[in-house]
């Protein structure tokens, strides 16, 4: 083994941890195990002994010949600022990178970028020279990453997608979580900082008591947005919203459940719905179970199935995992759509085409993009971490909704702006048409000098 | 009443368009804080449209309300785009009501 693989890099902040990385690639480039075989193809092939080479077509891990190479050269934990901010995986490339499309699909870029480290680890990306990304290939890491850095030496022309959209961090070291990291204020470049804490979740929403008490309206709390410049939360991601609380006809009032703050490794999740003829708040919603509430630092969404149900069913709020859906049988039955029609009929559409937002069903939250090109910034892509829509109208359900997630982080930073692309990160949309919105707040996509 | 358009610096030609009475404020911005925090929704995200629509609330009446609505459009580049889409949700608001009164009611 190799000791020098594990590397632990510590600066004042994430600009110069990338540097001081990108500035050690050129030690031990052989760095892990290799046949003798190996490295005598290695030689033969002009692959021994060298930096990270640039892929082409013809260098790509497709050869049992050339590029044996790692593109990670470095694992290890990261120190910004003297506060613990994570493990991470650093990818490295020397020379300029065409990420066209004619040669590559973003599905190629998780071998190149990325390891399968979910949760508690950064993927650090360092391209040693410009790097240009075509329409339609999408850089995103594969798995949940507690953020992402690109740090371009040279000019970077992003036309195609860079993406932190549901690889949000579940780093709460509960449920799913693959481990636990405490979120902390991470300095980027001495002039801007994201914050440990991100915007407020929505609070949970209390019902009326139906049409024969005080009310039959739909009730939600949305997430709050990222706060503007001189606000504590400037830099920092949205908040996920609280689900839907509707009592039709009688009964108590319910609530339904709280959405999650975000950090600075993930937007807020959002809390779970409940809509139900005759309202019981001993045995339905929040108050009955409060694992109707989203869990904090990215963690479950709230979970509808725990509540019993009246006639309508309510669904869960996004999160990782997001929650079931019960139905007013009591039945439960998941959010994705499956791999048959038939597999999770939460309810059959009615007018309305399912949107694709509602892919990999209610799982996954906003996460934390930092891009830093030293260069010319340029293009005319799209850069996003955008919060999860929970299941909405438009997949049948006219009440119950969970809650939408949180806007990311992605700050795109640059020695040069050529009308490079702004990033957005948007909240989960409202999940219907006539509820206070349960829609999660903007996080925080911005650009700005290095 | 008030109403807002919110943008992030990309949005010149929605603004060049917008209708008179909208307030225009960039999302990062202090200024935009400090308008719509106290409001009873925040923002989702860029461009928005934050007013107060006429929309159904309740299954057992017809009579709407004026609720604070953040519409957004993430893709529009024109005012009639962003209008398009508060047309849409009204048209939804409306159907989603019938929806619900014959779920309801059924």
């Amino acid at each position: 083994m190799n000791k020098n693989l594990a590397y632990d890099v510590k600066a004042t902040t994430l600009e110069n941890a990338m540097l001081a990385l990108g500035a050690s690639a050129n030690d031990n480039v052989n760095s892990g195990v290799y046949k003798v075989n190996d490295i005598a193809n290695m030689t033969k092939a002009g692959q021994w002994n060298l930096k990270r080479p640039t892929y082409d077509r013809e260098s790509r891990n497709s050869s049992s010949v050339h590029d044996r190479a790692n593109p990670i050269i470095r694992s290890g934990r990261m120190i910004i600022n003297d506060n613990f901010c994570g493990m991470y995986d650093f990818a490295y490339h020397n020379g300029n990178l065409d990420l066209n499309n004619t040669d590559f699909s973003g599905s190629e870029f998780d071998s190149m970028f990325f390891t399968g480290n979910t949760d508690t680890h950064w993927a650090l990306i360092y391209i040693n020279g410009n790097l240009e990304l075509d329409y339609p290939n999408i850089i995103r890491p594969p798995v949940r990453k507690l953020g992402m850095c690109i740090y371009v030496t040279g000019n970077l022309i992003a036309n195609g997608f860079i993406s932190m959209t549901n690889r949000g961090a579940n780093h709460s070291g509960a449920g799913i979580s693959h481990g636990y990291t405490a979120p902390v204020a991470i300095p980027l470049n001495g002039t801007l900082t994201i914050p440990a804490a991100g915007a407020a979740g929505g609070g949970r929403a209390e019902s009326g008591s139906g049409s024969q008490g005080t009310g039959a309206g739909y009730f939600a709390n949305a997430g709050s947005a990222a706060g503007g410049s001189g606000t504590s939360t400037y830099c920092g991601s949205g908040g996920g919203a609280s689900g839907c609380s509707v009592v039709a006809v009688n009964g108590t009032t319910v609530t339904s459940g709280s959405g999650s703050a975000g950090t600075c490794f993930s937007g807020g999740g959002g809390g779970a719905g409940c809509m139900v003829y005759t309202g019981n708040s001993s045995t339905m919603g929040a108050t009955a179970d409060s694992r109707h509430d989203a869990e904090t630092n990215g963690g479950a969404g709230g979970q509808a199935q725990n509540g019993t149900q009246s006639t309508y069913g309510s669904s869960g709020g996004v999160g990782n995992p997001g929650g079931y859906r019960r139905k007013g049988d009591n039945t439960i039955v998941g959010h994705e759509y499956g791999e048959e029609m038939t597999d999770h009929d939460v309810l059959h559409a009615t007018a309305q085409s399912r949107p694709y937002s509602a892919i990999d069903g209610a799982n996954g939250t906003a996460g934390t993009c930092v891009l830093m090109c030293a260069g010319t910034y340029s293009g005319s892509g799209k850069l996003r971490s955008t919060g999860h829509t929970s299941y909405m109208y438009h997949d049948g359900l006219v009440g119950g909704a969970g809650g939408s997630g949180g806007g990311g982080i992605f700050i795109s930073l640059y020695g040069t702006d050529s009308s490079g692309p702004t990033p957005t990160c948007s909240g989960g949309l409202q999940g219907n048409y006539y509820a206070d919105t349960n829609g999660g707040g903007a996080g925080t996509g911005l650009k700005a000098a290095l | 009443m008030a109403k807002y358009f919110i943008h992030n610096g990309d949005h010149q030609a929605i603004i060049d368009g917008l209708p008179t009475g909208y307030t225009v404020l960039e999302i990062t911005s202090a200024e935009r804080s400090a308008a719509i925090d106290p409001l009873p929704l925040d923002v989702v995200g860029v461009p928005c449209l934050i007013e107060e629509l006429n929309v159904y609330t309740a299954w057992n009446t017809d009579t709407k309300s004026d609720k604070w609505l953040c519409i957004h459009a993430e893709d529009a580049t024109t005012w009639s785009d962003m209008n398009t889409k508060r047309t849409e949700y009204l048209t939804l608001n409306e159907q989603q009501h019938k929806d619900i009164k014959a779920l309801i009611e059924g």
